[in-house]
């Protein structure tokens, strides 16, 4: 590499030969004989390296040195000195000067002050790299933290997932935007008034488990979001320790575990379902095995009452699994509501003309307190859901009056229909066995039935859905030996449901 | 001197059967269509051999046979029900049939305990 190299000298032949000798060594020379024109050439050609005579009339290499270190500090200066500036030579170096050789110059003396000049040059470069590089590095650092900053803000944020930093005192400190669109944005409030709505904390609290052990916990709890729904959450907790160890804050990870939970419901009602139906199937099979006995045996014998009551216990199975496999199909299909207006007088005479065999079999007295063909009125309803509903209660009273047919001197059906301002109301009235408390809590549930191997447990079940599907209610009043009375209210207008 | 079956079972198509199968085969019955009335029949009719189902209406099985366990009767059950893997409610029961069943192995086993 080629240095530019300003020689500064009032005597013309102390220029010329440094001029070629500095020439010679591979420099490219520039000359000045005073410290004014010296300046100027500085300022224009920008040397590498000045090298300045002390003393020279006008501006010396003293007043040259300082002006260039002033302005251009990276130029190295070497100081010529001459017999007797011993002092000045060392007040140069002072003021910035590399090095300073003495007159005459010597080949030797001025390689070695060049040689630190450049020395110097190159290391200021090489440590200007290093910063250069230095910089870039720290840039892109920067960049990289303030990137994975803003990452983990995002992922914080956008986690499927409900997340709280909780202190002590259960107060919310922070919350991930998923949090806050359910549950709003409540600084400074605590886990408990913000997800339960309650006013103190949780019985089980796996936050104050964790602040107590430092372990994570976990926990199921039923939470209200902002627009009131309730979902089932799966919590877990982890520990966020400061760096003495003290747990300052913990973390709460919650998950929508609702969807789940409603699906073991689902299974568990499935194989409840299961083994009710293969216990039903069971029975049945039984019976046809009777019926079928019964059958043969009247036929070797030629005996044809044992046939006819074998063929009656045939139909009675093949009508119960009929039902059963009806039941079993509703059960298993969502249905959505055909809702049209329907006349409540028909609907009465259809459910009274389909139960009237049986209740008059029966010796049952039906008392019908219904609207007559001059006081009818029409209601918004799905016949066949709410047909099947009034059907399976008509024939649980008859089932009830039945049962205490040797200790009742009348047995009685009433059914009834009013009206509210907003609703219909249907009762079904039976002066059978009545419930118990037991069995009118589980009433409406899925297979319960008290009716032993005659009950399938889906008729009072479907007939509840039936209700609800209307958004009406279903409720059930008795008193075990007298009474037993089903009422189902369901909205008037179309616009209600 | 013709042994006495009494028929313990909610269903009447399934005591109608056992009435049936068991007269053909000459044996004398008596039928209870519940827990709570076959402790009345029993009294009553002093059966050979109970066949006796579990799951009833009002009274299941295993609390008739309780009671007349704790009256000091020991007279020999066979459990006929649906409800399978339930050998454990009467462990001093005969035999164990779960519905629906085979009449020839009901009838052997029946036979064998009364010794005919």
């Amino acid at each position: 590499m080629t240095n530019k190299l300003l020689v500064v000298d009032d005597e013309e032949g102390i220029r010329e030969v440094l001029e070629i000798t500095l020439t010679d060594a591979g420099y490219e020379v520039l000359t000045a004989e005073n410290g004014f024109s010296g300046l100027d050439m500085v300022k224009t050609h920008k040397p590498e390296i000045v090298l300045t005579d002390i003393r020279m009339p006008g501006m010396d290499g003293m007043a040259l040195l300082k002006t260039v270190k002033q302005t251009y500090p990276d130029i190295e200066v070497i100081m010529i000195t001459g017999y007797g500036d011993a002092n000045l030579a060392i007040d140069s170096l002072k003021i910035g000067a590399v090095d300073f050789i003495s007159k005459p110059v010597n080949q030797d003396v001025l390689e070695i002050a060049l040689k630190r000049a450049n020395d110097r040059i190159r290391t200021r470069e090489k440590l200007a790299d290093h910063t250069r590089n230095l910089e870039i590095l720290v840039a892109e650092k920067t960049r990289k933290l303030a990137e994975s900053e803003k990452r983990y803000v995002q992922l914080f944020n956008e986690s499927p997932a409900y997340i709280t930093i909780l202190d002590e005192n259960l107060r919310i400190v922070e919350s991930n935007n998923r949090f806050k669109d359910q549950f709003g944005d409540h600084p400074d409030m605590y886990c408990f008034q913000v997800r339960q709505q309650r006013k103190t904390p949780c019985d089980t609290c796996p936050v104050k488990e964790t602040f107590a052990d430092g372990h994570s916990h976990t926990a199921e709890m039923d939470v209200t979001l902002k627009d009131g729904r309730v979902r089932r959450f799966f919590i877990q907790t982890s520990a966020i320790p400061d760096d003495s160890g003290r747990i300052r804050h913990v973390m709460e990870m919650c998950t929508d575990i609702t969807v789940i939970h409603q699906l073991q419901d689902h299974l568990a009602a499935l194989g409840l379902h299961i083994s009710s139906i293969s216990h039903g199937i069971k029975g049945m099979l039984t019976g046809l095995d009777g019926g079928d006995y019964l059958i043969r045996a009247g036929l070797e014998k030629n005996d044809f009452q044992r046939i006819s009551k074998g063929w009656d216990i045939i139909r009675e199975k093949i009508a119960m699994i009929r039902q059963m496999v009806l039941n079993i199909l509703y059960h298993s299909k969502d249905r959505t509501p055909d809702m049209q207006p329907e006349s409540v007088f028909d609907f009465i005479q259809e459910l009274v003309t389909t139960m009237d065999p049986r209740i008059d079999k029966a010796g049952i007295e039906l008392i019908l307190d219904t609207p007559k063909p001059s006081t009818d009125f029409h209601v918004i309803m799905d016949k066949t859901l709410l047909f099947g509903a009034c059907l399976a209660i008509l024939e649980n009273a008859v089932d009830a009056c039945i049962s205490v047919a040797n200790d009742r001197k009348k047995l009685t059906i009433h059914i009834q229909v009013a009206q509210t301002p907003d609703q219909v109301v249907f009762k079904i009235r039976d002066n059978g066995k009545g419930l118990d408390r037991q069995y009118r809590q589980k009433i409406f549930s899925l297979f319960y039935s008290d009716k032993g191997n005659k009950g399938t447990g889906l008729g009072l079940f479907i007939a509840r859905r039936s209700v609800q599907l209307h958004q009406g209610e279903i409720h059930v009043d008795s008193v075990p030996g007298e009474f037993t009375e089903f009422t189902i209210a369901i909205p008037k207008k179309a616009s209600d449901i | 001197m013709t042994k006495k079956i009494m028929i313990v079972d909610d269903d009447p198509a399934i005591t109608k059967y056992l009435e049936t199968l068991f007269k053909d085969n000459g044996f004398d019955t008596c039928i209870a269509d519940d827990g709570k009335q076959a402790m009345d029949v029993f009294l009553d009719q002093q059966p050979d051999l109970i066949t006796l189902d579990l799951e009833m209406p009002e009274e299941w099985g295993p609390r008739f046979f309780r009671k007349i366990s704790k009256k000091g009767y020991t007279t020999p059950v066979i459990v006929i029900s649906g409800l399978s893997g339930r050998t454990h409610s009467i462990p001093k029961a005969e035999a164990f049939f779960a519905k629906p069943f085979k009449a020839d192995e009901v009838l052997a086993k029946v036979k064998a305990v009364l010794g005919v």
